[in-house]
């Protein structure tokens, strides 16, 4: 081989590296340009959050974690419920429904847990506030009686099996 | 963090009243009522002036003092000033509205209240001592008085794990 013909390989050579090089180059750019609009994006995201929580407590709005649902299988039927098991969709709920909620609090489901429950749901759709002495005088059953109905939670564990709200009230 | 913490849910309240205007009262039997109703166990221990709240006489009678209370403020936020609570009527006019507020949170009389915590099972005990002081017999009380006992006794009742004395 002699000069000549080395010549324009090595030119060949050089264009081909130019290429690999120009190439890396535009893999740098863009994985800069990458990592900047990361930067960006995650202070922008940090913004957004910080102004939807100032907002949120300037409104006086508070997120309650049970309003957060997820759904759950029971009797067959794909039922909302938050953290605790609580339903959040009574118009949901059924007898069948009822027996297996009863079930995971260790009831048997009779007549009367399901008179109370249906009463406890009318008095909920009414927007009452509800509590044990008012259950007590709804002629349904006594204080004493709801107590033998629901050991150990007499109206937190009818609410439950009733598919309402977990009761808000201290009495 | 990764380590989880074993829940130990309480078991029992022993709650002792010592003193007998409306709001030391009910503020017993509130966290008594929620208790039971939690399933908690709760016993009720009843002395000095709280003992009004179990005597048949005065259960329903209580009254809330308008003298010398710096939280207390007349409808609109105004602090109440200590004069107009030592004028007549005055005291009996505040007991009354604070009654009225009460029944509109469905917060029961005191003798219903403890016909609600011991339908529950709570139970409810009057102090020997402050009985005795108060010239009290055991048909003075409330019919869901269990009984008159001692301090040393009402410690015996308060046994156990995950137990809390609360005095209000």
């Amino acid at each position: 081989m002699n000069e000549n013909s080395i010549q324009p390989q090595i030119d060949e050579i050089n264009q081909k590296l130019d290429l690999v090089l120009h190439y890396v180059n535009q893999q740098r750019l863009k994985s800069e340009a990458i990592e900047d609009l990361i930067t960006d994006v995650s202070i922008v995201g940090r913004d957004i959050f910080h102004d939807t929580v100032n907002e949120l407590d300037n409104q006086n709005i508070e997120l309650d974690i049970d309003e957060i649902m997820t759904t759950k299988n029971i009797a067959g039927i794909s039922v909302d419920v938050n953290e605790e098991g609580y339903m959040t969709n009574p118009s949901q709920w059924t007898e069948a429904i009822a027996k297996e909620l009863a079930k995971e609090e260790d009831i048997e489901l009779t007549d009367e847990h399901l008179k109370v429950a249906k009463y406890l749901r009318e008095e909920h759709e009414k927007g009452t506030v509800l509590t044990i002495r008012k259950v007590g005088k709804s002629g349904l059953v006594d204080i004493k009686g709801l107590y033998k109905l629901f050991p150990g939670g007499p109206l937190k564990k009818s609410s439950k099996i009733a598919g309402i709200p977990k009761p808000t009230s201290c009495v | 963090m990764a380590e989880k913490k074993e829940k130990k849910p309480l078991k029992k309240v022993c709650i002792i009243c010592a003193k007998g205007s409306i709001e030391d009262v009910y503020a017993s039997l509130v966290m008594a009522n929620g208790a039971v109703m939690e399933g908690i166990e709760a016993k009720m221990f009843f002395t000095f002036f709280g003992l009004d709240a179990i005597t048949k006489k005065k259960m329903n009678k209580l009254h809330t003092g308008t003298v010398g209370n710096p939280a207390m403020t007349m409808p609109g936020g105004i602090p109440f000033p200590t004069l107009l609570g030592m004028l007549p009527g005055v005291e009996a006019g505040v007991s009354a509205m604070m009654k009225k507020q009460m029944a509109d949170l469905d917060i029961p009389p005191v003798d219903e209240f403890l016909d609600m915590i011991t339908a529950g099972g709570g139970e409810i005990y009057a102090c020997k001592l402050a009985a005795d002081m108060f010239k009290l017999k055991k048909e003075d009380l409330s019919e869901h008085v269990i009984d008159i006992i001692t301090v040393g006794d009402f410690y015996a009742l308060a046994d156990g794990d995950n137990t809390q004395i609360i005095f209000t």
